[in-house]
């Protein structure tokens, strides 16, 4: 038996809380000593859903570049066969998700300027939606990561 | 101090205590006492120390050459003492300025300030700003700042100094911030006046007491460029709660207030473009910070918590460019 990751977060926190923080004795140290365990209290509740967010990320970004594979420019080809490959086989840690969802999400923004200002054939213009509606959900999915554990920002 | 006044005996300094503020500098309070000619001077000062990392990282002496010259406007601002760029003192470069008296709102103006005090420091905010906007730039000798030949010009300097800063500290990719950079690329406005632009004017960066302004601080970003830029920030949706600018006046409110106390001719789809731009500089100043403390230059928690900043900055632009 031992203390999981979040007991031991929560441990810190509250060391910080109640046993440093009474005995700081300027204002700049007692607001460091808050803002750490804020951050702290961020990181627990991040704990839980970091992962799911990056699975859910990766599920959308492989089919969207391979929709991408079959309209844009050849130049954009190899490299998304690559990062399609690379995400093949990616392990479960979210650092390794993360580095794999990063060479997906690059290729991104290359193949949104890649696209006329306003696209006209039904390939581009369904790219385009699919573009935005990634970009959107990605940008959702950000809000989630940044608003836990009392973060009101 | 000793080296910079040769005339002064007896130097003391006490009561040295660092502020909250200050995530591009550290800033630190002290009080100074020497005698000079007999006669015993006292000064409250404030340093501005670089940090190890920070959120911007600008010029210090343009910083201080701007804040000299900006004495001559009639626009409340301290008085610069010295700058000491070498950092046998005190580990890092720093420089001396005089302290004003006031505090300066968090972000925005508290609620809890009476209703005279938000309108008349809402009508000082504007006056300093068209007075900056209305300056003599020439005359105040600011052309080392790099004069733009044109609003296009200004523009395109400024979008291309953030998009080399956003692809310089990005940590990861931030595909909104990409597409309102590809936005801005397209959108360049072709005219403007070229003025003294502060570049941070908001509330977070002026002091007041007593219901007035009585300092405008933070001039590090400051160049020549589009008075539309200054108008866009303070405006800019970040900066407001419940819908009121700075925590002064509703957009706009603030806007014909500036032109009311002579500012500059209002462009709106500059002032658009501006805004759209002033998202994505502020978004890249707290990736910069992020960056620091991701890479061990600079642990204080504030420079990961601006990180957090972004996602909310992303959601204005989604709203702005209908992404």
């Amino acid at each position: 038996m031992r203390p999981g990751a979040t007991e031991l977060l929560n441990g810190i926190k509250n060391i910080i809380f109640n046993i440093f923080v009474p005995e700081l004795q300027t204002e700049q140290a007692r607001a460091q000593a808050m803002y750490s365990s804020v951050l702290i209290e961020h990181l627990i509740a991040r704990w839980e859903i970091e992962v799911p967010l990056l699975l859910e990320e990766r599920a959308e970004l492989r089919p969207l570049l391979t929709q991408a594979l079959g309209v844009v420019a050849e130049e954009f080809g190899l490299r998304i066969r690559e990062a399609l490959a690379a995400a093949e086989n990616v392990g479960g840690g979210p650092k390794s998700i993360e580095a794999e969802n990063e060479r997906m999400r690059t290729l991104v923004p290359a193949i949104a300027r890649a696209l006329p200002l306003n696209p006209a054939t039904p390939p581009l213009m369904e790219l385009d939606a699919a573009i935005r509606s990634y970009i959107r959900n990605q940008h959702r999915r950000d809000e989630a990561m940044v608003l836990v554990g009392g973060l009101a920002w | 101090m000793a080296a910079r006044l040769p005339a002064a005996a007896d130097i003391e300094v006490s009561c040295l205590a660092r502020t909250g503020g200050g995530a591009s500098r550290e800033t630190w309070l002290v009080d100074a006492e020497w005698t000079e000619q007999g006669q015993r001077v006292v000064k409250p000062l404030i340093i501005r120390r670089d940090p190890t990392g920070s959120v911007v990282e600008t010029d210090r002496r343009t910083e201080f050459e701007v804040l000299c010259a900006a004495r001559k406007i009639p626009v409340p601002v301290p008085r610069m003492y010295w700058l000491e760029e070498d950092g046998q003192w005190l580990d890092r470069p720093f420089m001396v300025m005089e302290r004003i008296n006031g505090v300066a709102p968090p972000v925005v103006l508290p609620p809890t300030e009476s209703e005279d005090t938000r309108r008349t420091i809402a009508e000082e905010f504007a006056m300093y700003l068209a007075r900056i906007h209305r300056a003599d730039w020439r005359q105040l000798g600011l052309e080392f700042l790099g004069v733009p030949g044109s609003g296009e010009a200004a523009a395109r300097a400024q979008l291309q100094y953030w998009e080399r800063e956003y692809y310089r500290v990005k940590l990861e990719e931030r595909p909104v911030l990409a597409t309102a950079l590809h936005w801005l690329a397209n959108h360049i406005p072709q005219r403007s006046e070229i003025v003294l632009v502060h570049a941070d004017y908001r509330a977070g960066n002026f002091l007041y007491e007593n219901g007035h302004i009585t300092a405008i601080l933070d001039w590090e970003m400051a160049h020549l460029g589009d008075p539309m830029e200054d108008l866009a920030w303070a405006v800019m949706q970040f900066w407001s709660s419940g819908g009121v600018c700075q925590g002064l006046q509703l957009r706009d409110e603030m806007i014909a207030t500036y032109e009311r106390a002579g500012g500059m001719p209002v462009d709106a789809e500059r002032l658009f473009f501006y805004e759209v731009l002033g998202a994505v500089k502020m978004a890249v100043i707290s990736i910069t910070g992020v960056k620091s403390f991701c890479e061990g230059r600079n642990y204080e928690p504030v420079m990961a918590l601006v990180g957090f900043m972004v996602p909310r900055l992303e959601a204005d632009l989604i709203e702005k460019l209908a992404i």
